[in-house]
């Protein structure tokens, strides 16, 4: 899974390619956990390129959604296409997330001080 | 009449997972299905066999986790084989546990893992489990509309 980052005033956005699953998540765990740690805890994560997520890639969204709740941040996912979007639906994860059609809504949804 | 068939082994090993998804994902995308369908089987298989190394091996490379799919006319049938721990015949029942309320709960009660026997309950339309002969087969069956011909 590549993973590219990027700064928009307060908030880290971080998008995601291919494929969010048990053998490619525990990258991703590790990355957001780095952000905390430098308290980067403002995360916007796009998964448009996302074509693929299993069980296990979103174990790890909600691990790292723990993660930033704990310490005090907010984590938002944009733009995941139909079949992506299923997963988060049919485990009832669409209730746990908060889940935006655009980078630009997400953005907007951290509020002025983080924009 | 031949059933049209897909049969893949790997090694037990997450970083193996890829080679059966762009497997599966070739030979569906060969079936009259669409998109939507394809990824649901995808997903349903990996989440199988992702299974299989956890939970059955342990997370041990060095065993086999065996996939077949067969087509028939109104349904496929898939299989996902292995020869390691067996699961407990209370875990297919026990699909939906992981359903939390949020709202009572909050994010700190939402467990992280246990959704992978749910999604596969949620997409296809049987689901089956045994053990015989020291194998463990979980048998899953979608039902499919095939607008054309495809028993060779």
């Amino acid at each position: 899974m590549k993973i590219e980052t990027k700064k928009i005033n307060e908030v880290s956005v971080v998008e995601l390619f291919d494929r969010v699953d048990a053998s490619s998540s525990n990258n991703l765990k590790e990355m957001i956990q780095g952000m905390i740690d430098k308290n980067e805890v403002n995360l916007l994560i796009n998964l448009e390129n996302v074509s693929f997520i299993d069980s296990s890639g979103l174990g790890t969204l909600i691990t790292c959604l723990k993660s930033i709740n704990k310490a005090g941040g907010h984590l938002k996912i944009a733009q995941p296409c139909s079949n992506v979007k299923s997963v988060f639906d049919m485990t009832r994860m669409d209730r746990v997330f908060e889940i935006f059609d655009s980078d630009e809504a997400a953005l907007k949804s951290f509020g002025p001080e983080a924009n | 009449m031949k059933t049209k068939k897909f049969g893949l082994i790997i090694d037990s090993r997450l970083e193996d997972i890829h080679k059966v998804s762009t497997a599966v994902n070739n030979f569906c995308s060969q079936l009259p299905l669409n998109s939507e369908e394809i990824f649901g089987i995808e997903l349903c298989i990996t989440e199988a066999v992702v299974n299989s190394i956890k939970h059955a091996y342990g997370n041990t490379p060095g065993n086999h986790v065996e996939v077949e799919l067969k087509v028939y006319p109104e349904y496929l049938r898939i299989k996902v084989l292995d020869k390691g721990l067996s699961m407990s015949p209370l875990q297919l029942e026990e699909v939906c546990e992981p359903f939390v309320e949020v709202e009572s709960d909050g994010v700190g009660g939402v467990p992280t893992t246990g959704r992978g026997l749910m999604i596969i309950a949620n997409i296809m339309d049987d689901v089956s489990y045994y053990t015989k002969d020291e194998s463990n087969a979980l048998i899953m069956i979608k039902n499919i509309r095939l607008d054309r011909e495809i028993i060779t």
